[in-house]
């Protein structure tokens, strides 16, 4: 293979890997209950947030972790492409948690309906949508 | 055996009783609000070359080992929060008591912001030693079948696993980073079956007396480096009956203790893991009639050194497999007995189709017998040393 070549193939891998990025970080959203002060969160805290490490919003009010069910393909490109980790090491986390008796686990919905629903009447509510199933009793948190 | 039978039947009743009685309360009362319950239940088929490992598997395929688990949580007002687990497992014959509440306990916390906060433990606390003490029971927590034998033994696994007594713990965040410690003192829980460890000594009346428990610990669980550092020290008040020669020895004030500072070190990627915990463990007897024998001594101590490594790899979100090395030794100038020493080269796989069903298969090859339960075997210097063993595990939780 000459190197023109070998440049060549390496500038599209990375392009369509960065495009690919790109386009999950646009279909999906952090999703909030209108109470939640924060309009953005860094990556790490919302990494924070759904190993269930971070439990207070800034302004001390609690936070409920809201997660589509693991076989779900929405929550699979969640951990995946944004939280980067597998969604059995968050589970991993979680129960690790739970079974010691340390901490609780997230509220775990059947649908982005019930995720919707449940994040907008739940007080200090966090979730994840794919961004056509959006409306207006939520907010979204912007990811820095 | 009856404060056991009572905390036991206390904790349960407690269970059912905020289960039942507050499940349909209205979202207005500040009581007994986020009620949670999981459980667990996993059946394991082991077969080894020579030797009972965790069961019955002296050449042949056994069933005997399995485990089970329930667990409640609740918030019981405001911030104070209570969790009890109660675990059944079964790992060698001589087990007359397989059900034990693990854990019950009070949580407090006294100081709490976004990053940080300080709280209290009150009750029967698990000993949170290295990464994996915590959760090692449950497979859906742990990365093998068995725990690596050299630092988280199954012989005596009852009476160091959890205590009755009160921790203070702390944490900040840095990031996704967190710094923790705590300290926890208590009276250890003794489970008697497991007296029959040091059968040499023929034990009886064994009594927890006290124990402390410190550990620091920082990084992630799951991104990049997480480390932590234990010291724990349980110590023990036990009455013995022996033979030195021809003398008995009975004596009704002995005691002994373990020391253990295990280094822990893991390294998580997306797809990869690698996990190192270095376990130094002393251990001293005290049987104050054998001052009087002749060339015996009333004090006895030991050491051992134990580590182990394990490489992880994720295939994906179903498919792990993993390669490990364990070993432990006695510290001593002369050359080590059999069961006095433990090699063991371990890998398997794990299969995860959905959220609640897991499968596992592990071989191990290994050298040496100081890890085998003594309750479970008859040992001699003849016997082989070396020896496998392969297990599979089928797992489900709720």
């Amino acid at each position: 293979m000459t190197k023109l070549k070998r440049i060549f193939l390496i500038t599209v891998l990375v392009l369509s890997s960065l495009l690919s990025t790109a386009s999950i970080a646009s279909t999906l959203k952090v999703i909030a209950n209108i109470s939640v002060e924060e309009e953005q969160l860094k990556l790490k805290d919302l990494r924070s947030i759904y190993t269930m490490k971070k439990s207070l919003w800034s302004n001390g009010d609690r936070i409920a972790v809201f997660v589509l069910s693991g076989d779900s393909a929405t929550h699979k490109d969640f951990c995946r492409k944004l939280l980067k980790v597998f969604p059995r090491q968050l589970e991993s986390v979680w129960y690790r948690l739970v079974y010691s008796g340390t901490g609780e686990q997230p509220v775990k919905v059947e649908s982005e309906q019930e995720m919707l629903e449940l994040v907008a009447k739940t007080p200090g509510a966090i979730g994840y949508i794919r961004s056509e199933n959006l409306h207006d009793k939520t907010k979204i948190i912007t990811i820095k | 055996m009856i404060k056991q039978r009572l905390l036991l039947l206390s904790s349960l009743l407690l269970t059912m009783l905020s289960g039942v009685l507050f499940a349909g309360e209205s979202e207005q009362s500040d009581w007994f609000q986020r009620n949670n319950w999981s459980a667990f239940v996993s059946q394991t088929a082991i077969y080894s070359s020579d030797y009972n490992f965790l069961s019955q598997s002296d050449d042949a395929l056994s069933f005997d080992m399995w485990e089970a688990g329930f667990l409640f949580s609740t918030a019981v007002i405001n911030k104070l929060t209570f969790s009890a687990q109660v675990l059944g497992r079964k790992v060698s014959e001589s087990n007359g008591n397989d059900l034990r509440v693990d854990y019950a306990f009070l949580s407090y916390p006294l100081y709490q912001t976004m990053n940080d906060k300080i709280g209290l433990r009150l009750g029967r606390i698990r000993s949170s030693y290295g990464l994996y003490n915590e959760t090692r029971d449950i497979p859906h927590t742990r990365t093998t079948i068995v725990m690596p034998q050299s630092i988280y033994f199954d012989m005596t696994r009852n009476s160091f696993y959890s205590a009755d007594g009160v921790e203070l713990f702390g944490y900040r965040d840095f990031d996704d980073q967190r710094l923790s410690a705590q300290i926890f003192f208590s009276k250890p829980v003794v489970d008697e079956d497991e007296t029959g460890e040091v059968e040499r000594l023929q034990p009886k009346n064994l009594e927890g007396k006290k124990s402390i428990l410190a550990k620091i610990s920082y990084g992630s669980e799951y991104d990049g480096l997480r480390t932590s550092f234990t010291y724990y020290r349980p110590e023990y008040e036990v009455d013995v009956m022996f033979s030195v020669g021809p003398i008995p020895i009975q004596d009704n004030n002995s005691s002994f203790y373990s020391e253990s500072m295990i280094t822990s070190l893991e390294y998580n990627q997306f797809d990869w893991a690698v996990t190192f915990e270095y376990l130094r463990h002393k251990f001293s007897q005290n049987i104050p009639s054998l001052g009087n024998v002749p060339g015996q001594s009333a004090d006895n101590r030991g050491y051992e050194e134990a580590f182990y490594l394990r490489g992880l790899f994720r295939f994906n979100e179903y498919w792990e497999a993993y390669l490990g090395y364990d070993t432990t030794e006695r510290r001593k100038n002369e050359a080590l007995l059999n069961d006095e020493k433990w090699h063991d080269i371990n890998f398997g796989g794990s299969f995860r189709p959905d959220d609640n069903w897991l499968l596992r298969a592990e071989v191990h090859y290994v050298e040496g017998l100081s890890r085998l339960l003594s309750r479970d075997n008859v040992f001699s210097e003849k016997q082989d040393p070396y020896w496998t063993a392969a297990m599979f595990q089928v797992a489900y939780k709720w």
